[in-house]
């Protein structure tokens, strides 16, 4: 071969391992980005199913409390409406005009308590909001579960650490990642060497 | 209907079993014993007698349909009415309820009135 040829190789040879240390440069840029998102997710879909978590709990402690008050408050009632009872036994004895006056404020109140009980029927209904939200908060857990896992089978696949581990295990983590890089520059290296191999092929 | 029939209320959320318990009571009904997935109400309907049960769809360990399923496969209770009330509204739940033999279907959330029309349905005077 030539040499003008060889030298033209050689410019070709080197303008593809260029680019393939571009490519590679690239690849590790790519997969440092994933590993931070790997990170950032790993700790942020935890903390979030914990906070939907800690809504479910206090959704259903209101909704517990709502329901005593509910409870006793129908209870006071329906001692009210027994006493009602034997107010209106009494005013039925009464002659005149006392009785009828009594029978009649007795009515009001009645349909009064009446009106109340069919409200506090419609509030105790609505506490299924509690069930009915719960539900749905269960459904979006599930979601970020489906996501953590997906985002680690992408930890295993790029050979990533992810922050799962306790904070004690941190080095552990920071000498893994550390790896990553070595193995990345390691290749670096390889390329280096073999323009520097070339190079001194083509010098002689 | 008769008020002193016992019913066995099905809910993993101990409020509805709660809300239902209440409206139960405000219909008249105080005997009423509760359970909180498909496979616990199994094991309460096999031992005692119920005349009727009010089941959520869905549950952990045996969900509401399977338990229908159960019922209705179990000679001893294949004729006990069961009330589905759940928030799937899917046609295709309300399909599959109807065909596992369900006697009625309520969508969360439901009106104490809703309760009542459908208990009026199950047990007519």
């Amino acid at each position: 071969m030539s040499e003008e040829r060889w030298d033209s190789v050689l410019q070709d040879l080197k303008g593809e391992l260029s680019e393939l240390a571009n490519f590679v440069e690239k690849t590790k840029t790519g997969i440092d980005g994933v590993e931070s998102a790997v990170k950032a997710g790993n700790e942020a879909l935890p903390q979030a199913n914990d906070q939907l978590q800690a809504v479910t709990i206090d959704l259903e402690k209101a909704a517990n409390t709502i329901m005593s008050i509910l409870e006793h408050v129908m209870n006071e009632q329906d001692r009210a409406v027994s006493m009602l009872g034997v107010l209106k036994s009494w005013a039925q004895d009464l002659d005149g005009h006392n009785g009828k006056e009594g029978l009649g404020i007795i009515s009001v109140l009645d349909g009064s308590f009446s009106n109340m009980r069919g409200d506090m029927t419609e509030i105790l209904t609505h506490m299924s909001f509690q069930d009915l939200s719960g539900q749905k908060i269960k459904k979006v857990m599930a979601g970020f579960s489906e996501v953590q896992n997906k985002i680690l089978e992408l930890a295993v696949t790029f050979g990533l650490q992810t922050n799962h581990e306790e904070v004690t295990e941190k080095d552990d983590l920071m000498d893994e990642l550390k790896d990553v890089s070595v193995s990345m520059d390691l290749k670096q290296d390889i390329v280096d060497k073999i323009f520097t191999e070339m190079n001194k092929k083509a010098a002689t | 209907m008769d008020t002193n029939m016992k019913i066995l209320v099905v809910d993993d959320f101990p409020t509805m079993r709660r809300i239902m318990r209440n409206l139960l009571k405000e219909l008249g009904c105080s005997n009423v014993d509760e359970a909180e997935d498909g496979s616990m109400a199994f094991e309460k309907l096999k031992g005692d007698k119920f005349e009727f049960v009010i089941t959520d769809w869905n549950m952990p360990k045996m969900t509401g349909i399977e338990l229908l399923k159960a019922i209705r496969a179990d000679d001893a209770l294949k004729g006990l009415p069961v009330l589905m009330v759940t928030a799937e509204a899917l046609q295709d739940n309300v399909v599959e309820a109807v065909q596992a033999g369900v006697s009625n279907y309520i969508v969360k959330p439901f009106t104490a009135a809703a309760l009542k029309e459908k208990l009026d349905l199950i047990f007519p005077s």
